[in-house]
């Protein structure tokens, strides 16, 4: 979206406020900060699900199990302490990852949860490099060729990106592509049974990730591309890029070397910035592509009403939110020239 | 000094606005969702919720019969049979009869001759899915009377249908008569199986086709009432854009979805600019503690994934569109307030924000008056620029089965479509509308929000 | 006459229920197999995928149709069959007959007549359900015709109340008899729309009706789990909901007899009446079918009248099969042609040119297989087919077949204590004897004493699941290998199939786990058999793998008993 576009660059530039402190306590600031937003989001978690209608304990504890159960479950959660004491055993709970039964399987969530990690992380990985592949390189050519097609086919794509609704091009992309032309798979992550033989196994698999693989791509890179070229636009404005091409440095050494550095840092804090978009379009496309993942889970734990795998799927999907913003700010304090210069302090 | 604000001359603004090729495309498709938006009751006579079996479920839409396959596809055939409507063959005692109810009609039976009512119609089309038939009537005889009654089609070439068929002892009081070519018991009785249509066996051909009502009684005579019986024969064939699978008015939901969308779109937008802009003044202005609250606060719904959370309250909540706006403008203040906070600090070291300082203007005063006025040109684009984002969430939730299943949305539209088999089926006139419509009311307000982003925001203006 | 008059439609009704049962059963069934070589359940989760799935012939069944618009294509489809049979399955409502006015039977007589079951079925479901109009439904061998029938009628629904005082007062909304105003608002609990749509749909046509002759009625959708919490503790004025049955109609006294009428029991209704209660007893503890029948037949009479439930509708399974790549699919009263309870399904389905791997629609990913703890129906279709399903009835008839694992031979309903030396009355003792041929997967003979082991093992645990079969055994003897004894503290010839709803428990698999919940026997390798895990029967099929969100593979079980038959 360009409005959230906005917002992580003015994000970015506060950063770069942060960083001339110096790196440790930089660092520092971070943990606190990761700290704080973890904490927020187990309160609201706890709140929303205490403050909604209805009786909040038959919220928690399915009503269709047997009172001896349930007796055992008011015990386990604490329900019938005071509110305080049940927030902070909540507290206790979620920070050892500790996130109670589902309702549906009586399976522990943390269990179901983690097996359906990888297939996110496949899927949202891949599609993420690709995406920034492709986005980054046609955007870097786009702002060389200013005024050309490439230019249009960026901003064209940049607009297919913000106007389309990502489940109804996937949704045709399923119909076409799986039923009227049946050429890719239309459910999961394999074949039922996979073929044998490990090549043909891997084979198997890229061919069930192409087309959810394929839709993320097409819906998202115009973003990427956007970003890139109009970084790129105001890098190559800038004074010493100006310099270095009256110095008679080649066009293309000025890109790669100067221009493209320049807007490297907030590329990758960005990309890491993005996540908890990218996360959140995972519920959609691993519930049209019938992928085993963590965003179905939460999806399916909504319409089956089953409060704790729902609340539990949230809050993992938070976590990973977190931690992989945490790691954006790491990874942007040590790509930041004028940190590794200075060993610490500002240019 | 003078004020200095960023309102451009209105004139000079519009002009510059249309000169730009979006700016026009943009306004052009926005004029007509604006038009069909506020026409909806005009463009369309159906209501798109409670309007319901106009058609056969899922019917196409009425002008595919230009296309040879489809010329002979039947349209829906609606009829009251009333006292009118008959012939019999005991003519002079059909009466009108108000006492079933409106319009009905009764007559006697005595025992020497069954009495027969007949209405011919030609039917000229392919068979249609299935047809009903809606009644009530009443039967007026002594106790030990035993009368039948018998409703039956009888085809052109003279095979005959019993539909209904049944037996009195003595009086009956006012029954509801309903008889469905779907339901089971019908097709048992003309030897089908469940999955056979009857439809399908007794129009299948063209020409004309009686609707016969007999009755008969033994002992004294019996007195038989009617209210005009409905025959509702479904097309498959329907409107501009079909039917659903509730025989319900595509284009009629199409075009109430549109008012949906729009209405969503800008009062979420309006309600996050809103929000955006109160705290982004705020923050700028006051600084200090209040800008650190506010701006780790955006930091911190930057890094909450909005549609898990959205998909959770919305479960909790409730299913009403109003839940769905909340949510979103709850989620979608940041950049605006970002914005705003950075022109206002640039706004307070301007020197008329200085002097009215220093005449001792209140905090509030200054923030209404002298820097809200001229963060409003940054703030209608942002504002314009989240329309899209709004309608497309929406949407979203509406497709995941988590909107409201009262309203008219176009994500309702598709999930229906999913849910009920358009996609297995091939029915694009029920994917495809909502779906471009979706898009291209979403490139509406993206051209027009990057057109005032480009003519309204300084930076830009600064860089060109 | 006037009852002989309605009586005739449902009459047509009862005759329809027995043609669907026999026009599909034209494939005959052999009682020996299993045939296919292998079973694969892919998992598919969303509407459009099944339907791509079985019209590309990516897989071969599809089970459980529900969606009109679905059976509606795919009857079109040549190659695909769709088999239909009568469900024991009811859709009812019901009122809270401890509450003014609903304990006013006029008045729940008089709402009956409001029902427009015809109208129902054609608007929500194109047909496709059956009108019901007793607590048991047409496919059961125990329905009972001589009921009292409620037929659509508001103007007689209108009468009755006048004649039970509750008037028309002057805003067009009755006057209740006891205060002298208006009636207070009645509340119709119905589940939400986005997860039962047309229950919540129902739940609206009714209140719609009741609106116009004048009740004050409102309907609610609530969360399921709502709705429950509140019929546990009786805070409810009506409710809408679905019960998938037995054979035996022994739901009757769960949901009406006194003794169940406590916070949290069946009873929701708190139906309390002698009379009634008298003849759930007989039923519950009648010693033979004809008594049995007698008292099903009686109850249903009573019920009928008392009016505490209005039956709805009754929902046929239908299956749709590639009948262009398998075979052998039977149609079975009561559960369909395609589920786990029907045996004859399963040892016959094979590929058309016999044998084979036979693709499976598994319709939501199965959160656990460990039988005693799975509890949805999709779980169940996969254990169903390892465990053996005991439910070798006649799939045209019900009627018991007589080959079953463990069968029983006799029963007495007294027997001697051998230390007091007393008679102890009103007791069941059942002897069963077993085949000698029955193997768990892994090899081990199938004797009494993995029986007499289950039996205590799910008592003793108190597994909730099967509580209800287990809670009343008192002892468990096994005078040889293939017989056992069975004492149970009370009477009833239900307590015959007891045993038989059971899933069989390997002790050499089982002893040793201590938490039950937590054991997960289909991800633990098999202790000395290498390719089998500790998930195990004796069942026609061996379970392989389970892909988690994948798919789950089968495979036949070669020294499966019945094909040596």
């Amino acid at each position: 979206m360009i409005g959230s576009l906005k917002a992580i660059w003015a994000k970015v530039a506060k950063l770069r406020g942060d960083l001339q402190v110096n790196f440790g306590s930089y660092i520092l600031r971070r943990v606190i900060y990761a700290l704080i937003v973890l904490f927020v989001i187990i309160t609201v978690n706890f709140f929303i699900f205490r403050v909604m209608p209805g009786d909040p304990v038959k919220m928690i504890i399915d009503p269709k199990m047997k009172p001896e159960v349930r007796e055992a479950l008011y015990e386990q959660y604490g329900l019938k302490k005071p509110m305080s004491e049940q927030y902070f055993l909540y507290l206790k709970n979620l920070l050892t990852l500790n996130l109670g039964l589902s309702f549906t399987t009586s399976r522990p969530i943390m269990d179901e949860l983690l097996e359906r990690l990888p297939n996110t992380l496949k899927l949202l990985g891949i599609a993420l490099i690709l995406e920034i592949l492709i986005g980054v390189s046609v955007g870097i050519f786009a702002a060389s060729k200013r005024g050309s097609a490439v230019e249009t086919f960026v901003t064209s794509a940049g607009l297919f990106t913000h106007a389309v609704p990502g489940f109804f091009f996937q949704l045709i992309l399923l119909l076409l592509f799986g039923f009227l032309i049946p050429i890719f798979p239309i459910r999961g992550t394999m074949s039922a049974p996979p073929p044998v033989g490990a090549w043909a196994q891997l084979l198997d698999r890229i061919h069930h990730l192409i087309l959810p693989v394929f839709s993320l791509v097409i819906i998202n890179f115009g973003y990427w591309a956007l970003y890139t070229r109009n970084a790129m636009v105001e890098a190559l404005g800038q004074d010493y890029i100006v310099t270095a091409r009256a110095k008679g440095l080649s066009k293309k050494t000025v890109l790669r070397h100067h221009a493209f550095r320049s807007i490297l840092p907030p590329i990758i804090t960005i990309i890491f910035l993005s996540l908890p978009g990218i996360i959140s379009g995972a519920v959609v496309t691993e519930t049209i592509f019938s992928w085993f993942g963590v965003g179905r889970y939460l999806l399916d734990a909504v319409l089956k009403q089953d409060y704790p795998a729902a609340q539990g799927a949230f809050y993992f999907i938070a976590l990973l939110t977190i931690i992989s913003n945490f790691v954006a700010d790491i990874v942007y304090g040590l790509v930041d020239p004028r940190i590794r210069v200075g060993g610490g302090e500002g240019k | 000094m003078k004020k200095r604000g960023f309102w451009p001359n209105l004139l000079k603004f519009s002009q510059e606005f249309i000169s730009k090729p979006q700016g026009r495309v943009g306004l052009f498709m926005l004029a007509i969702f604006l038009f069909v938006a506020l026409a909806a009751p005009i463009i369309t006579k159906y209501d798109p919720i409670d309007d319901l079996y106009l058609a056969e479920s899922m019917a196409k839409p009425a002008w595919v019969r230009v296309f040879p396959d489809n010329r002979n596809l039947p349209v829906t055939v609606h009829a009251k049979l009333g006292l009118h409507s008959w012939k019999t063959n005991s003519q002079f005692n059909l009466k009108s009869d108000e006492e079933i109810g409106e319009n009905g009609f009764s007559f006697e039976v005595s025992p020497e001759k069954q009495t027969e009512l007949l209405y011919q119609f030609r039917f000229e089309s392919d068979p249609p899915g299935t047809f009903n038939f809606e009644t009530q009537y009443l039967v007026k005889a002594p106790e030990d009377n035993t009368t039948t009654l018998a409703l039956l089609m009888i085809s052109p070439n003279g095979k005959e249908w019993p539909l209904w068929k049944k037996t009195i002892y003595g009086s009956e009081d006012e029954t509801e008569l309903l008889i469905d070519s779907r339901q089971m018991n019908l097709k048992f009785q003309l030897g089908l199986t469940m999955f056979d249509e009857v439809s399908q066996k007794v129009f299948q051909e063209k020409g004309n086709y009686k609707i016969v009502l007999r009755a008969s009684t033994d002992g004294e005579p019996a007195m038989i009432s009617f209210i005009p019986v409905a025959v509702n024969i479904q097309g498959k064939l329907h409107g501009v854009l079909g039917a659903d699978h509730m025989g319900g008015d595509l284009w009629s939901q199409l075009v109430y979805g549109t008012r949906i969308s729009l209405l969503i779109g800008i009062v979420a937008a309006l309600i996050s600019v809103f929000i955006g802009t109160a705290i982004g003044i705020a923050s700028g202005y006051i600084g200090g503690f209040v800008d650190e609250f506010f701006m780790r606060l955006a930091d911190v719904m930057l890094s909450i994934p909005s549609m898990p959370v959205l998909i959770i309250l919305s479960a909790l909540m409730g299913k009403s569109i109003w839940n769905v706006v909340i949510l979103i403008s709850l989620f979608s203040w940041t950049s605006t307030a970002r914005i705003v906070r950075s022109q206002t600090l640039t706004l307070k070291e301007r020197s008329f924000v200085e002097a009215a300082r220093a005449s001792g203007a209140s905090k509030s005063y200054t923030m209404v008056v002298h820097i809200l006025p001229n963060v409003i040109p940054l703030v209608f684009a942002s504002l314009v620029l989240l329309i899209p984002g709004a309608i497309l969430l929406e949407a979203t939730l509406s497709f995941l089965g988590l909107g409201d299943p009262t309203t008219p949305t176009w994500g309702r539209m598709l999930h229906n479509a999913r849910s009920f088999g358009a996609f297995t089926s091939g029915s694009w006139n029920w994917i495809l509308p909502p779906g471009l419509a979706i898009t291209f009311l979403s490139l509406s307000f993206v051209f027009i929000g990057n057109t005032l982003d480009d003519i309204l925001n300084p930076r830009n203006r600064e860089r060109s | 006459m006037k009852g002989k008059n309605r009586l005739s439609y449902y009459t047509v009704l009862l005759a329809l229920v027995c043609l669907i049962a026999s026009s599909t059963l034209a494939v005959s069934y052999s009682e020996k197999g299993p045939k296919a070589d292998e079973i694969l359940f892919p998992i598919y989760t969303t509407d459009e995928t099944r339907m791509f799935a079985i019209m590309t012939g990516q897989v071969d069944i599809y089970p459980g149709l529900t969606k009109p618009a679905e059976i509606n294509t795919l009857k079109l489809q040549k190659k695909i069959e769709i088999t239909q049979n009568m469900g024991y399955h009811m859709f009812y409502g019901a009122f809270n007959t401890g509450r003014w006015p609903l304990s006013e039977k006029a008045f729940r007589q008089a709402f009956s007549h409001l029902i427009n079951r015809e109208k129902i079925i054609l608007n929500l479901f194109e047909g496709y359900m059956l009108p019901l109009d007793s607590l048991v439904p047409q496919s059961s061998n125990y329905y009972f015709d001589q009921i009292k029938k409620y037929e659509y009628n508001p103007k007689k629904a209108a009468k009755i109340l006048d004649d039970a005082g509750f008037k028309m007062g002057s805003n067009g909304i009755r006057i209740d008899p006891k205060t002298g105003k208006e009636m207070a608002k009645i509340e119709f609990l119905t589940p939400l729309y986005e997860v039962a749509a047309t229950s919540a749909e129902i739940g609206k046509m009714l209140v719609q009706e009741a609106n116009k002759i004048g009740l004050p009625m409102v309907a609610t959708p609530l969360d399921f789990n709502v709705i429950i919490s509140k019929l546990d503790v009786f805070d409810f004025d009506m409710f809408i909901l679905a019960w998938g049955l037995s054979r035996e109609p022994d739901h009757l006294y769960s949901f009406f007899h006194s003794s169940m009428a406590v916070e949290e029991g069946y009873n929701t209704t708190q139906t309390k009446v002698p009379e009634i209660d008298k003849e759930l007893e007989a039923l519950l503890y009648a010693t033979n079918k004809a008594d049995f029948a007698k008292a099903a037949n009686k109850s249903q009479i009573l019920l009928a009248d008392h009016a505490p439930y209005f039956p709805l509708y009754s929902r046929p399974y239908m299956d749709a099969f590639r009948k262009d790549k398998v075979k052998g699919y039977v149609s079975m009263m009561g559960y369909g042609a395609a589920a786990y309870q029907n045996l004859w399904t399963t040892i016959n389905i094979e590929t058309v040119n016999g044998g084979g791997t036979v693709r499976w629609i598994l319709p939501e990913v199965p959160g656990t297989l460990n039988p005693s703890t799975a509890s949805s129906a999709y779980e169940w279709e996969i254990l169903g087919r390892i465990m053996d399903m005991p439910f070798a009835y006649d799939p045209e008839t019900a009627a018991d077949k007589p080959n079953w694992v463990v069968k029983y031979k006799e029963e007495t309903w007294k027997y001697t204590d051998p230390e007091t030396k007393e008679v102890v009355p009103n007791a069941a003792v059942v002897t069963y004897n077993m085949r000698n041929d029955v193997k768990w997967h892994d090899g081990v003979p199938f004797t009494a004493k993995d029986v007499k082991f289950t039996i205590e093992y799910l008592r003793d645990n108190k597994v909730a699941r099967y509580l209800g079969s287990t809670k009343d055994v008192v002892k468990v003897e096994t005078p040889d290998d293939y017989t056992v004894v069975v004492y149970s503290a009370t009477p009833g010839f239900l307590h015959l199939y007891d045993i038989q709803g059971l899933p069989w428990l390997a002790p050499h698999i089982w002893k040793d786990v201590k938490d039950y919940k937590a054991f997960q026997p289909w991800k633990e390798d098999h202790p000395t058999v290498k390719g089998l895990t500790k998930l195990i029967g004796i069942g026609p099929f061996v379970f392989k793998e389970y892909k988690v969100g994948e798919y789950v593979r089968l495979e036949k079980f070669k020294d499966y008993w019945r094909l040596s038959l």
